[in-house]
């Protein structure tokens, strides 16, 4: 096994782990034996030497752990020799797949609106994200980490912690997941989670009623407050200095924050420089666009909570083609789902791919020259100057931008860069993009400006 | 082994064990009961979802384990003309006597028989078994059948000192059904899958003892009295805040006799059609309170009761098991109706019975 172990170049998937264990299992108990106890068993979580494996129930986790712990144990070290204990825990994933189609319900009855009714109104925590439905991976491990980290020490390790990313990626999940653990581990401590234009509404309400003290007691007694989508209270003078006021009360009193908006707090338009010097005093953490990988373990674990399972290729299929955003995701496999049951059999290949086509935007390529356009428009440089060999300092930037963003977003190569800008050198091109990204990290106005080209040209 | 023991008594614990038995196991053992003969005579079966166990007195010759087809065993047991049994193990085999007739049972090797419920120190609550079984019974038709949302495929258990509140939905209608003056204390909160809530209904009408413990951690209860004792997954989710959507105020209210109101309901599932439909017509001004049902296939019907009525006109129309189910658990004989406007539930209460709500959604048509 060892020879084996060394192709591979990454560290096995927790899936591909057990699916491997299994194999060594099945050869040390007998067909019925195997049958009974290792379905619906998955592992939950490895953390270090010690992984926990996921069983459906507690007389399971009884009767493994009594009689195959150790060919458990050892079929997993084999496979992976930094492994030293191995726990059970009652899975809720780990329930057997229902195989039988519910009877439909009726769906001209209304229904009660349940979803809303999960949310505790005390602390607007909606108790569905917690840790164990968060899919880590390595797109937002380091965020992972620092919201665990936050919670073993509240208010000491990382105060405030920021997360920050596009939509769709996670962060009012993690968050909420911060909050909910709290709520179950302490049961005194008092959390908020609030979003930043509740927040508006409730400080702006207080003033009017003239109750504005009330508003800053109230939130002042919060051992833990939660505040998503920070971006919305930007050019709210009076809110955003309610709002540093009560971050400088919590801070004072070790008191944990934590924030989360879509773009670094550095990056944000319309607030007070010295909130901004707040909110970057603790840990900042991004949550990128997810790789493949987790796609795909983000991809299962959603159809797991729905009791449904598609072929493995498929997954594949739907991670790579499906990027960005993980709401689009979760879109597309409720459509699967529902398609499906629809017509009362698996889904193939074919369905999925013609259920992508239709409803995700593709992956747009780019015209070289449209970004030319859209860019000089920007830096109101007339278009053809690009092309041209002058170096004047007003066209000589917004160049540069250009081979930057070329590379950056597009990935073009270097030389056809500059085949296409007027017949450059690539050597030019290589110049050009390592002094924007050099001038990058410490221009921050600059930073701005690529973020607003960038949407430009998404658009 | 070998044991004598009265043929009701040893019956009825072979009859409870057999409905846990895993039915289409692949391991043979789970489709067996297993027969612990210590003090007394211990029977166990499980399915890994859950478990029973029943304990029963009896007259001990020799102690000792088997384990025998749990199917086999009953009809066995059924089929034996005499008032008691004795059973002894043969060479690993079971053997069955009473009055003339001997039966061989062949034995299945017992070590592979999973452990399971084992409870941790004096944990859980005493409750009366009456009130739990009450509380469930009253609710668990309106859970989901499907498991898909496991906390709507489940029967939600609330105990705080001196109350049970027991409630189910399925999004469609909402039962609660409140018990108080528990007696015992306590407080423990779980899911129990219906499945698993049915099973624990029907053990509970067959135990003796007036007050049962139950116990319960994130991933299993059990449920201990009269020598039995059940042991059960439970669902580790959270319940929805039920108690949001109960409307406050009412814009229109029958009252009216139940079994009127069943009989009405009775009239109209016969045209109620493939769909199950059934408009409900209450007038106040003109004091008409009727239900209409029409099927293209069969015909139409209407039908009017006497009943007291205030409030707004109001038509509206529901699946009419969603509102009959109710009906048998509705203590008093008058029940209230109250209509919060089109499309917002319809609350079915009784009219001396301030525990039990019932909750149901009306046909957005």
């Amino acid at each position: 096994m060892s020879g084996l172990r060394a192709w591979h170049t990454t560290p096995m998937s927790n899936r591909e782990l057990w699916q491997n264990a299994l194999v060594q299992i099945e050869l040390g108990t007998s067909e019925a034996s195997f049958r009974t106890w290792f379905r619906n068993t998955d592992i939950a979580s490895r953390d270090g030497g010690t992984v926990q494996v996921a069983v459906p129930s507690k007389i399971v986790k009884e009767w493994l752990l009594e009689k195959h712990h150790k060919l458990i144990l050892k079929a997993l070290r084999g496979l992976d020799s930094s492994i030293r204990t191995v726990e059970y825990a009652v899975h809720r994933s780990a329930l057997p797949a229902e195989k039988r189609q519910p009877r439909p319900a009726a769906p001209e009855n209304t229904a009660i609106d349940i979803q809303s009714l999960y949310i505790d109104k005390r602390d607007n925590l909606n108790p569905r994200y917690t840790f164990e439905t968060f899919v880590v991976g390595p797109f937002n491990q380091l965020a992972h980490a620092a919201a665990k980290a936050i919670i073993e020490r509240p208010g000491l390790s990382y105060n405030p912690l920021f997360i920050y990313g596009s939509t769709g990626h996670g962060k009012t999940h993690l968050i909420q997941a911060v909050g909910n653990y709290f709520k179950k581990a302490h049961a005194n401590k008092k959390v908020l989670y609030v979003t930043s234009e509740r927040f508006a509404i409730d400080y702006i309400n207080s003033v009017r009623a003239g109750k504005a003290n009330n508003f800053k007691d109230q939130y002042r007694s919060y051992d833990v407050l939660i505040m998503d989508d920070v971006q919305f209270i930007a050019n709210t003078e009076k809110t955003q200095e309610e709002l540093f006021h009560l971050f400088n009360a919590m801070h004072d009193n070790n008191k944990q924050i934590v924030f989360s908006s879509d773009k670094h707090p550095a990056m944000l338009p319309g607030f007070e420089e010295r909130l901004k010097g707040r909110f970057q005093s603790g840990m900042i953490a991004e949550i990128p666009e997810p790789d493949v990988e987790s796609r795909i373990a983000i991809i299962r674990a959603k159809l797991e909570s729905h009791g449904f399972s598609i072929p493995d290729d498929i997954v594949q299929y739907i991670a790579e083609n499906v990027r960005g955003n993980i709401r689009e995701l979760e879109g597309v496999l409720n459509m699967i789902v529902c398609k499906s049951q629809l017509k009362g059999k698996a889904i193939s290949h074919a369905d999925v791919r013609a259920l992508i086509k239709h409803n995700v935007k593709p992956n747009r390529g780019v015209s070289v020259d449209e970004v030319v356009r859209r860019i000089a428009q920007y830096y109101e440089v007339a278009e053809k100057s690009i092309y041209e060999k002058t170096r004047k300092k007003e066209v000589v930037k917004p160049r540069q931008i250009i081979m930057y963003m070329l590379r950056e977003e597009f990935g073009v190569s270097y030389p056809s860069i500059g085949e296409k800008l007027g017949g450059r050198d690539h050597t030019t091109v290589i110049h050009s993009c390592e002094k924007i990204k050099e001038e990058v990290k410490s221009n921050t106005s600059l930073e701005q400006e690529l973020e607003h080209i960038r949407t430009l040209i998404h658009a | 082994m070998r044991i004598t023991i009265p043929k009701e008594k040893i019956l009825n614990a072979i009859l409870l064990a057999e409905r846990i038995t895993g039915k289409k196991e692949t391991l043979p053992i789970l489709s067996c009961v297993l027969l612990d003969v210590g003090k007394e005579l211990s029977v166990r079966a499980t399915n890994l979802e859950a478990g029973v166990e029943v304990v029963s007195q009896c007259e001990v010759g020799e102690k000792g384990i088997v384990a025998v087809p749990a199917g086999i065993f009953s009809q066995t047991l059924r089929s034996l003309s005499g008032n008691t049994v004795t059973l002894q193990t043969d060479e690993g085999n079971l053997l069955v006597e009473s009055r003339g007739t001997k039966t061989l049972i062949k034995a299945v090797p017992h070590d592979e028989f999973p452990s399971f419920g084992v409870v941790d120190g004096k944990k859980g609550v005493v409750i009366g078994r009456e009130d739990l079984m009450r509380g469930i019974q009253s609710v668990v038709y309106a859970a989901s059948p499907s498991m898909i949302r496991p906390e709507l495929g489940s029967v939600y258990v609330s105990i705080d000192g001196k109350h049970i509140t027991c409630v189910a939905t399925d999004s469609f209608r909402l039962a609660e059904k409140r018990i108080v003056g528990v007696s015992g204390g306590g407080e423990v909160e779980l899911l129990i899958p219906l499945k698993h809530a049915l099973e624990l209904v029907h053990i509970l009408e067959r135990v003796s003892d007036e007050e049962v413990r139950l116990s319960a951690d994130d991933s299993q209860m059990i449920v201990e009295g009269g020598g039995a004792r059940y042991v059960s997954r439970v669902v580790d989710a959270v319940f929805p805040n039920y108690k949001e959507i109960i409307p406050k105020t009412a814009t229109t209210e029958a009252t009216l006799l139940k079994s009127d109101f069943a009989e009405m309901l009775k009239k109209a599932r016969v045209f109620s059609g493939g769909d199950q439909h059934v408009g409900l017509h209450v007038y106040p001004k003109k004091k008409v309170c009727s239900a209409t049902a029409r099927s293209a296939d069969v015909g139409e019907m209407s039908d009017s009761i006497d009943a007291a009525l205030s409030g707004e006109d109001i038509d509206i129309n529901f699946h009419i098991g969603y509102l009959a189910d109710c009906l048998p658990t509705v203590a008093s004989d008058s029940i209230v109706l109250s209509f919060s406007g089109a499309g917002r539930p319809l609350i079915v209460k009784g009219v001396s019975d301030p525990d039990f709500i019932y909750l149901v959604m009306p046909l957005n048509r």
